[in-house]
């Protein structure tokens, strides 16, 4: 191949200094206004107010608080044990290999009990993994609430998640007015709208649609409304309905499944992951404190998401689990998910 | 500042020192592919916010600029995506505003090169930005796209010759 240098008078070189020029001098036009830092705090504030469960002092307390949902987690996640991606998968997306089965998730009560029953239900959370917000499930047992199943998992998911790196990007106060289905279509009328950037925007619908599309299988698309009109977004256009994005865009890329986080298991420790890594590898590593006790892999695919397991000897004790992909080019830890469990 | 002392920021001084040091030259890395000098403080304002809560796990100042860039770029993107519903929706005063004063500068010289850069599919613009712009290693560039050098390599050939053909032909 012959280098192109010198083509009708205008070498790579003016070239590249007329581009670096003409980018400079764009850029300097470019003036800040000045008020970056106070919006980043007053933003980073907002986001420690919806998630004050992260902070470890604040977490025994949280953990009692919705003890109940703590013990709903390990009994649904139990009751799936055969098909423990039944959830995942159910939107039957190319991607997706493991066996799709479109029967909801197992469930303590019928959906249409009346209330004062209590249901489990998937409820989806935002986790910033390195790269970018990503969508986590959790199953948590609740009260039926007045507008039913898909109310109760949407009103579950504007609370805390039990996994204390797992948060909403709704506000913590928004509610659900009404729930309508019409065909594949859900309507659902809630009283607050996250306010924040674009992307988190993006990923706090859909962090909704995966919720109310797993709760309810029937369901494909979600119409949002806010106080009974659409949206009012400085981004995008939420005026018709929404379906699921495609897994890989949204979806985090490596769940642990087991151990649940705040569990009390037995040894050996069965590890079972979901998802998708380079080459299928996924790096498993057991921490007491900031010691790495044990490390071992776990294969999955590359480019679909399956699920994979292994059972790792612990002795009684406290323990972190981190599950990531290895950077292909230095090894980092990439999409990482973490749990903390208990081996009796 | 030496990287020791960097280690024993908090994230709040990690963000107070990331943001004096490099605030402005994101804004401009971002105003560069988006041509939207609000939505470009958004997007890097939204940046540090995540940067902040990754903080626990950059612990270093490079490492904090990488996740930045990355961030910058992947958002940016986003940003785009969503433009051509907002524009139906919401017609947005002319995206060319600032190059017209800019014309008026006198600087029309330049201005062909950004029009014919913006003109370029949107891996090979950030190639270029990132290249000409920021001055990052084929390496740095890789990672802030989350593609290979390779094709970090054949991206930017591919935008030089067109931006080349375009030139010549407005020349």
């Amino acid at each position: 191949m012959t280098p192109p240098r010198e083509r009708d008078g205008m070498t790579d070189d003016t070239l590249e200094t007329r581009l670096r020029r003409a980018l400079n001098t764009e850029a300097s036009m470019v003036n800040p206004s000045g008020d970056g830092l106070s919006r980043i705090r007053s933003g980073i504030a907002e986001e420690q107010s919806t998630v004050w469960w992260r902070r470890p002092a604040l977490a025994l307390v949280a953990a009692a608080l919705i003890g109940l949902a703590v013990g709903g987690v390990a009994v649904a996640l139990g009751q799936n044990d055969d098909q423990p991606n039944d959830i995942a998968n159910q939107t039957g997306e190319p991607q997706t290999t493991a066996p799709a089965t479109t029967e909801p998730a197992p469930t303590s009560s019928s959906s249409t009990d009346p209330g004062g029953s209590t249901v489990d239900v998937p409820v989806y959370y935002v986790h910033d993994d390195g790269l970018a917000l990503r969508l986590y499930r959790e199953f948590h047992h609740a009260a039926m609430n007045p507008e039913g199943k898909i109310g109760t998992a949407v009103d579950q998911m504007f609370g805390p998640a039990v996994d204390p790196d797992y948060s909403s990007s709704w506000p913590s106060t928004t509610e659900v007015l009404s729930v309508t289905k019409s065909g594949d279509t859900a309507t659902i009328d809630l009283s607050a709208f996250p306010s924040t950037g674009a992307a988190a925007e993006d990923k706090a619908v859909q962090q909704l649609v995966y919720t109310v599309t797993a709760t309810d299988n029937a369901v494909k698309k979600v119409r949002l409304l806010v106080n009974g009109k659409a949206p009012q977004s400085g981004h995008s256009d939420w005026s018709q309905p929404v379906a699921r994005a495609p897994m890989l865009d949204v979806q985090g890329l490596i769940w642990i499944l087991t151990p649940t986080q705040g569990s009390k298991v037995g040894s050996p420790v069965k590890v079972s992951v979901y998802g998708t890594a380079f080459e299928g590898t996924v790096t498993l590593q057991v921490f007491q404190g900031d010691t790495q006790v044990a490390e071992t892999f776990a294969t999955t695919a590359m480019g679909m998401f399956v699920e994979a397991s292994t059972t790792i000897k612990l002795d009684p004790g406290s323990y972190e689990l981190r599950a990531f992909e290895s950077s292909a080019k230095d090894g980092s830890p990439l999409h990482v998910d973490t749990k903390t469990f208990t081996v009796k | 500042m030496t990287v020791d002392d960097a280690v024993t920021w908090d994230a709040d001084e990690a963000i107070t020192q990331i943001y004096a040091a490099h605030y402005r030259s994101l804004v401009r890395l971002a105003a560069l592919l988006l041509r939207d000098v609000g939505a470009s403080e958004e997007v890097v304002q939204d940046s540090f916010i995540a940067m902040h809560g990754a903080w626990r796990r950059l612990r270093d100042p490079d490492r904090a600029l990488a996740y930045l860039r990355q961030s910058v770029v992947n958002r940016s993107r986003s940003v785009l995506r969503h433009r051509t519903v907002e524009l139906r929706h919401a017609p947005a005063p002319m995206p060319d505003a600032a190059s017209a004063e800019h014309g008026a500068m006198g600087s029309l010289e330049h201005q062909e090169v950004i029009v014919a850069l913006r003109r370029l599919p949107e891996r090979q613009r950030e190639v270029l930005v990132l290249r000409y712009y920021a001055d990052l290693s084929e390496a740095d560039i890789a990672d802030a796209i989350g593609i290979s050098r390779g094709a970090v390599k054949s991206h930017a050939s591919r935008g030089m010759a067109a931006l080349r053909t375009t030139l010549e032909q407005t020349a």
